[in-house]
């Protein structure tokens, strides 16, 4: 009779602990959601292929879209074990808030508008750099 | 009675350029706070580094001038469209402790930096070889 009883708690244990764990994932899930990972993602993806010839776009895809599901779950596992569940339910809730959602709903325009800003800066920077170095004096040979 | 008004509609417009710059400000301040520039720290110091001192506080200024200019596009998206007090919300979500730890990842995310991004550009990085193994005579990729 103990056997069976100590048999039932276990499994109820496991059971319990398996249903936090997928509540846990699917917190986190929702929490890449909302903070853009997607986003980020659709734009790499479209980023590296336009650096792609055109001929090879079509292997360059086979062989790249197989990649995003394995990043997505690697996410999932860094975020898990760097967050407390307790940290992202805050993290969804912010999110819930009028500023969160504002954030989510304009999540694309915001990594676009960041790498536009960012370009502009690159291209000062690369300006800079050549300016300053022109009318440096040459080696003497 | 026509000073009142006067003075009663300037009293008005300056609490209004008050709540403006306190706007700007708490921009300023969750700009700071989200936006990386560890990186571009690093590269100031590359500037003009075989100059001489005058021509290396010439291309300083036009650097910072550049990175100013990132910065402010930036404040600029939170400026039109978010509310001071949709800006008053984030600052303080980033200041608990959850969304203290969520800004080294947020920061990191636009740059796609975050730590399993580095394993996933490994992988590309090495799709991108093998296709120019397979291909040699493209070399116009990035």
């Amino acid at each position: 009779m103990k056997h069976i009883l100590l048999t039932i708690l276990f499994f109820i244990a496991t059971f319990n602990l398996a249903a936090q764990e997928d509540t846990y994932r699917k917190d986190i899930q929702e929490m890449m959601k909302l903070m853009g990972i997607p986003e980020q993602v659709a734009y790499e993806r479209e980023y590296y292929i336009m650096w792609t010839t055109p001929e090879k776009e079509k292997e360059f895809i086979e062989k790249f879209d197989p990649t995003i599901p394995q990043f997505i779950k690697a996410a999932e596992n860094y975020f898990m074990t760097k967050y407390t569940h307790d940290e992202v339910k805050a993290i969804v809730k912010f999110y819930e808030t009028p500023a969160g959602k504002k954030l989510t709903a304009n999540n694309k325009r915001y990594i676009e508008l960041y790498k536009e800003a960012d370009d502009k800066y690159q291209d000062k920077f690369l300006e800079i750099n050549f300016a300053s170095r022109k009318d440096l004096p040459k080696k003497k040979e | 009675m026509k000073t009142i008004a006067l003075a009663v509609l300037l009293a008005i417009s300056f609490t209004v350029a008050a709540q403006e710059n306190t706007f700007e400000q708490d921009v300023n301040k969750l700009v700071k706070i989200t936006v990386d520039t560890s990186s571009k720290a690093l590269m100031r110091g590359t500037v003009g580094f075989r100059n001489t001192a005058e021509e290396k506080e010439k291309f300083l200024k036009q650097y910072d001038d550049a990175v100013y200019g990132f910065l402010t596009k930036i404040e600029q998206f939170y400026l039109t469209d978010f509310t001071h007090d949709e800006i008053k919300q984030m600052l303080v979500f980033y200041e608990s402790s959850a969304g203290r730890k969520f800004l080294t990842d947020k920061k990191k995310l636009v740059e796609n930096d975050i730590t399993p991004s580095k394993q996933w550009k490994d992988k590309i990085s090495d799709i991108k070889e093998k296709l120019k193994k397979n291909n040699p005579e493209s070399e116009n990729e990035e």
